[in-house]
Parts: structure tokens; C-alpha cells; sequence
């Protein structure tokens, strides 16, 4: 029984041939029947391919191992890390100077605690001796944040530190917050 | 194809090196008492944990501990860390040295007391940025805690102080104690006598058998729960503060309260009596089980006291 597939190549033989074998190539192909030597010859010369390729893919990996572990080393001892050496001694370092996110929360607690401020300096009942009372803690709230921006100075990744400053933060509007509830319950 | 393999792995291997680096320096020191002998550590990021013992002797273990990417970094810090121990007269002082400007070149470090005393000595504790346990000490114990928590429990002389400032504070089982505590929270009970100063916080003060000299408060939160009968003779300071005080209901005391802007309320078990005295000031007078208990004098200035019977 003939293949379908077979018969139809061999029916259109003529658009199959496209291309055509190099010049001589019958020659050379029975000279490598006859000579066995030439043979081996190209195996060999096979052979020291592959083993170069194999050489030049160590060479690549090890070259890789170098980079990775360099890179690591660099990192660990020369602490790459874009944040600038203090001089210390009351030298203060803010938090605004940490990360441009912790900037962002500096300016944040910074322009609240202004605006409120502002706003309870024009309330109804906002006496000096009322607002002292609580702006002066403020003041030493601010003390408190100046000690602390010491201690970050020299120890700048500290979590303890950074908490701290945060907490003083809202220490501080906390204070505002128990002064609008004054004034308001003055004003009621 | 196999260097690729090779390759991803070794990515995949690199954080590995990242591990932290750490290190660690011992302190073990040991000190003769007698019953004068006063102890003194100065502390700051870490803890103290303070046990009393039988005995004559003062036992500290302290541990620096340096964590970092970099093996030369956290031996640097190390190494610019240090406890010293002083021994004169009968004082034992022990302060943590820090002289490690570390930048972000360690990750984190905590110095770390461990200490048994002998139970009848002075004990005076500093620290910051650090939490402070004390249990069972029968002499006096001076605590100054900041940026950090405390507890301490049965301290049963007459000559307890603790100041705390930024942090939690939990109190239990006092004989007699003068606290002063601002930004904080704080809660004790079961004291028997106490007298405080308290800024910005909210306390809570349970089954406290007396007051005495003084209770001063200001812009804060206080509820005071005091079970004696017996009051006696104190200042009470009250400014832009709510107190609530529960009394009990054989209390015998008497007080006179001067008010501005602020309000006196009190159970029909109280004598209450009320003179205005002015624009928004009033002057009471509020007495209980007796006429012949001493008074208190009472200033409140933007603050509501509130009396309630247990």
C-alpha cells in the first residue's frame, strides 16, 4: 500500500528541489567513505570545540560568581547607603534628613502643628495664660525633639530613635488637640 | 544553558551572605554589700531586670549585643561600647558607655542588665530607650525611666520615687511611692500610700489606701480609686485636668476646694458646700464622716472633679 504523502512528494519532486549541494560534494563524500582518518580528524577538531565552549561557560560563570560576591563585599564593608556621614558631637540629624518618605511625614506634623496653632491663637477665649499653658509644653516638647535629633546624629537606622521622634510629634498634637477641646468647652 | 542555571543560583544564593553579623560582649561582675551599700546603673537602649535575693551580694550580667551586615562595622561599634563599674565607699556604680557615632553602619545593638541584689539595698535605675522590671525589693528603689516601659511589683519600703517620662509604667503591691509621670500612661495598685505629679497622661490609680503630701495634675486624665478611711492633711493641684476620685464610704475627710472655670460634683453621701466667689470661681467645701478630719486645700483651675463612693 503507497503512502498518500510519498506519492505526492514524489509527484512534485520538481518544486522540492529547491537547493542545491556545494560543488564536489559527491567526491568529498566518497573520499570520507574510503578514508576513515579524515574522519576522526573532524571529530577531534569537534571535540576541542565542545571543550573550549565548555571552558568559556566556566569562565563566564566564575566571572559571574566574582561580580555577585563582589558586589555583596562592597556592600557590606563600604556601606553604599545614600545617606551622609554626620560630624558628631551636638551635630542634630532630623528626620526630614532620613528618606524623602520621612521628609514627607516631618512636613506633615510640622505644617499641621503650624496651622493648628495659628488657628487657637484666633478661637474665641484664647487667653495668653490659656494658651501658655499649653504652648509651653509645645517649647519643651521641642527640647525633647532637639535631644532626640542628637541621638539620631549618631545612630541615624535606629528604630527607637526614629519612633521617638515621631511619638513626639504626636505628643505635640495631642497637646493642641487638648487645648481646641479647652477652648471649645469654654465656648460652650 | 548551564551557566544560565549557574548563574540564577548564585543570585538566588548572594542574599544569603547578607546575613547579619553579630556580636555579643559579657559582663559578669559580682559585689560584696553591707546594709548601707546603695547601687546606682545608668542605662540607655536596653533593659534592666532587677531581682532581689538573699544574701550579701550583688550580682550583674550584662550583655552588649551589636547586629550588622558587616563584620568590621559591628566590631568597630563593639568595641565603642562598654560598661563601666564603679566601686566607692558604699556606692556600686555601674553606667553603659556609648561612644559609637555607628551612622546606619550596624543594624541594631541593646545593652541588657540582668541583676540580683540583696534585697534590703538603695537601688537607683536610669534608663532610656529601654524597658525596666522590678520584683520584690524590700529597700528603697528610685526608678527614672524614659522613652520606655517599667513594672515593678512588691516594693514594700517607705521610700519609692519613679519618674516617667514617654512610656508605660505598671505599679503593684507598694508600700508608700511619689511618682511623677508625663506624656505617659500609668497605672498602679494596691499602694499603700502615694503622692504624685502627673503632666499630659492618663493614670489610673487602684485600691490606693491614701494620699499624701501632694497630688498635682495637670492636663491629664486621672482616676484616682483611694479604699482608706483616714485622710490626711494634703496639697491637691488640679489644672485643665479631669480627676475622678472614688472615695470610700467611711472616709473620713475634709477639703477646701478653690475653682476657676471648673466644677466640683460629689453623691449625696458628700457634704457639699458651694460659695460662689467671683466670675466662673467658686469656693466649696466638701466633708465626710466627721468635722474633725484634716483639710486638704484643693486648687482646681479648667478642671472637673468628680467624687464617686466605692
Amino acid at each position: 500500500m503507497s503512502d498518500p504523502l510519498e506519492d505526492f512528494i514524489r509527484e512534485n519532486r520538481a518544486s522540492f528541489d529547491r537547493d542545491y549541494p556545494p560543488l564536489n560534494h559527491e567526491k568529498r563524500f566518497e573520499e570520507r567513505l574510503t578514508n576513515p582518518k579524515l574522519h576522526s580528524q573532524k571529530s577531534d577538531e569537534q571535540d576541542s570545540n565542545r571543550g573550549y565552549t565548555r571552558l568559556k561557560k566556566v569562565i563566564y560563570t566564575a566571572a559571574a560568581a566574582v561580580v555577585v560576591f563582589g558586589a555583596v563585599f562592597i556592600y557590606q564593608n563600604y556601606n553604599l547607603v545614600p545617606v551622609q556621614e554626620k560630624l558628631v558631637g551636638d551635630q542634630t540629624m532630623y528626620l526630614e534628613e532620613l528618606s524623602s518618605e520621612m521628609a514627607q511625614v516631618e512636613d506633615y506634623y510640622k505644617r499641621t502643628i503650624l496651622t493648628r496653632k495659628e488657628e487657637l491663637q484666633n478661637m474665641p477665649g484664647a487667653e495668653d495664660y490659656i494658651l501658655k499653658s499649653y504652648f509651653s509644653e509645645l517649647d519643651e516638647l521641642e527640647l525633647a525633639y532637639e535631644d532626640l535629633s542628637k541621638n539620631l546624629a549618631r545612630n541615624y537606622s535606629d528604630e527607637r530613635i526614629i519612633n521617638a521622634m515621631i511619638e513626639n510629634y504626636r505628643d505635640r498634637i495631642e497637646v493642641l488637640e487638648a487645648l481646641t477641646k479647652q477652648l471649645q468647652t469654654l465656648n460652650e | 544553558m548551564l551557566n544560565t542555571r549557574l548563574i540564577a543560583l548564585l543570585l538566588a544564593l548572594a542574599p544569603l551572605t547578607l546575613i547579619a553579623q553579630e556580636l555579643k560582649k559579657e559582663f559578669n561582675r559580682s559585689f560584696a554589700t553591707t546594709s548601707e551599700t546603695q547601687l546606682m546603673i545608668s542605662n540607655s537602649f536596653g533593659e534592666i531586670q532587677m531581682e532581689s535575693v538573699d544574701g550579701n551580694e550583688i550580682k550583674i550580667e550584662a550583655v552588649i549585643k551589636v547586629e550588622g551586615n558587616s563584620e568590621k562595622a559591628v566590631k568597630e561599634a563593639i568595641e565603642k561600647m562598654n560598661i563601666v563599674f564603679l566601686e566607692e565607699a558604699n556606692r556600686v556604680m555601674v553606667r553603659t558607655e556609648n561612644k559609637c557615632n555607628c551612622g546606619n553602619k550596624i543594624k541594631e545593638f541593646s545593652i541588657d542588665y540582668k541583676v540580683q541584689v540583696p534585697s534590703g539595698i538603695t537601688v537607683s535605675l536610669r534608663n532610656s530607650f529601654g524597658d525596666v522590671y522590678v520584683q520584690g525589693h524590700d529597700g528603697p528603689v528610685k526608678l527614672d525611666v524614659e522613652h520606655g516601659d517599667f513594672k515593678i511589683k512588691n516594693l514594700s519600703h517607705e521610700e519609692n520615687f519613679v519618674k516617667l517620662s514617654f512610656g508605660d509604667g505598671q505599679a503593684s503591691d507598694i508600700n508608700r511611692m511619689e511618682i511623677r509621670v508625663q506624656h505617659s500612661y500609668f497605672n498602679a495598685e494596691n499602694v499603700e500610700e502615694l503622692s504624685a505629679y502627673i503632666q499630659f497622661s492618663d493614670v489610673e490609680l487602684e485600691n490606693i489606701t491614701s494620699l499624701y503630701r501632694e497630688l498635682r495634675i495637670q492636663h491629664s486624665d486621672v482616676s484616682i480609686d483611694v479604699s482608706g478611711s483616714e485622710w490626711g492633711k494634703m496639697m491637691m493641684d488640679f489644672d485643665f485636668s479631669d480627676v475622678d476620685m472614688n472615695v470610700s464610704s467611711s472616709a473620713r475627710m475634709r477639703m477646701e476646694v478653690e475653682s476657676s472655670f471648673g466644677d466640683v460634683s460629689a453623691p449625696s453621701a458628700m457634704n457639699v458646700q458651694k460659695k460662689e466667689n467671683g466670675f466662673n470661681s467658686d469656693y466649696y467645701r466638701v466633708s465626710m464622716n466627721g468635722e474633725s478630719a484634716p483639710i486638704s486645700q484643693v486648687s482646681i483651675s479648667h478642671s472637673d472633679l468628680s467624687f464617686s463612693i466605692r
